[in-house]
């Protein structure tokens, strides 16, 4: 090492590696830094909101009756329970938010007909799709899936 | 003898000190490199949440299962067409979350299934359901195993005393939790008005020798005889 340091250009050397192992430490510290600090992209999380609001209209015996009416073909109930879905799915909604959903007859894996609700619309690439499952109907064991289909508008 | 001379020759020297400046870039850079594939851009984790709220969804199925019982017991089914609704219903259950990768073994113990329904003329009237339930879902983003224990009593019960302004009350009891029924539907026979007070309570003018019909949210009925 002596003979290293005293040489000049070995003096050199050495400099120019430290500060090389410097700046690539700070370098490397950098780019770690920017890539943690930078946020991932923020995805709509409307699924949370949506399921929750569900899961309540289920405890209301409201997607149950939804379905009873259907079944029974009960015009006023369609209509009644259809308004209440509706309303409480768009109120989780923001306001460019849309929806449709249908059920399935999970037993026969058939679309219960008649049980669309907005199926005019036209989803986005961009829609998140829900299922959710109720297994009871009126006292009744049928157990259904719904598949709901949320997305925004414009986006 | 090797290593003297290498700290000794200048080349050595510059040979030594340019390994360890390597040696210390490639810790750096693959300690780097390491903590970006763990990065969110290109490792995204499955999303737990959504897992979460199929389990969840699932206990409410299973829960539900009970008001079918419930139900179809105090429309006179029998024991046998209960275990029947449990082995279909949580058939059903397995195939939805089998659907959406959660990968389960739903049971339930048809020795302690408990089912009591009172005499109708024995003040307060009830019906009850009792079963165990085992959940065991083992897929590779989520693990559960736990038994479900669901008991659940809906009640009809007149004040002791009858007589004119009176009431029915009709209340739930689950897992030791008691709420009221305020979305019930009391009917007397004979006719006899009675109003909905929209807290469990339904004031009627109450006599001897009256049957009462409740009819409880999913179907479930209760029948009193003062």
């Amino acid at each position: 090492m002596k003979k290293l340091t005293k040489n000049r250009k070995a003096q050199l050397f050495i400099i120019e590696a430290f500060i090389a192992v410097s700046v690539m430490i700070i370098m490397v510290t950098a780019l770690y830094e920017v890539q943690i600090a930078t946020q991932p992209p923020i995805e709509a999380n409307y699924q949370e909101e949506v399921y929750t609001t569900l899961k309540l209209l289920d405890n209301q015996n409201v997607l149950d009756g939804y379905i009873y009416s259907v079944l029974n073909s009960q015009t006023a109930n369609i209509t009644y329970y259809r308004t209440v879905i509706e309303q409480a799915i768009y109120g989780s909604l923001p306001d460019n938010g849309e929806f449709n959903l249908y059920y399935e007859n999970l037993a026969t894996s058939l679309e219960i007909s008649g049980s669309w609700i907005n199926q005019h619309l036209a989803p986005s690439t961009e829609a998140i799709g829900i299922d959710y499952l109720i297994s009871e109907v009126n006292g009744e064991l049928i157990p259904c899936t719904i598949h709901l289909k949320v997305w925004l508008k414009g986006v | 003898m090797k290593k003297v001379s290498l700290t000794k020759n200048k080349r050595g020297q510059v040979f030594l000190l340019l390994s360890i400046t390597i040696l210390i870039f490639l810790i750096i850079i693959s300690a780097t490199i390491f903590q970006i594939t763990q990065s969110p851009y290109i490792n995204p984790a499955p999303n737990q949440q959504q897992l979460y709220d199929y389990l969840d969804n699932s206990l409410n199925a299973i829960d539900d299962l009970s008001n079918v019982a419930l139900s179809q017991l105090s429309l006179g089914a029998s024991r046998n067409d209960v275990l029947t609704i449990m082995d279909e219903g949580l058939e059903l259950i397995e195939a939805y979350l089998d659907d959406h990768n959660l990968p389960s073994i739903l049971t339930y113990d048809d020795v302690n299934i408990i089912i009591a329904n009172s005499s109708t003329a024995l003040n307060p009237v009830y019906i009850h359901f009792e079963v165990e339930v085992s959940i065991h879902i083992n897929s590779l983003d989520l693990y559960y195993d736990s038994v479900i224990h669901l008991n659940t009593t809906y009640f009809m019960e007149i004040s002791g005393i009858i007589g004119n302004m009176n009431y029915v009350y009709l209340y739930k009891e689950a897992n030791g939790l008691k709420t009221m029924v305020n979305n019930g539907i009391v009917a007397i026979s004979p006719s006899t008005s009675v109003t909905n007070l929209g807290d469990g309570r339904y004031s009627a003018d109450l006599a001897s020798g009256q049957m009462i019909t409740a009819l409880l949210p999913h179907n479930i009925w209760l029948w009193l005889e003062i």
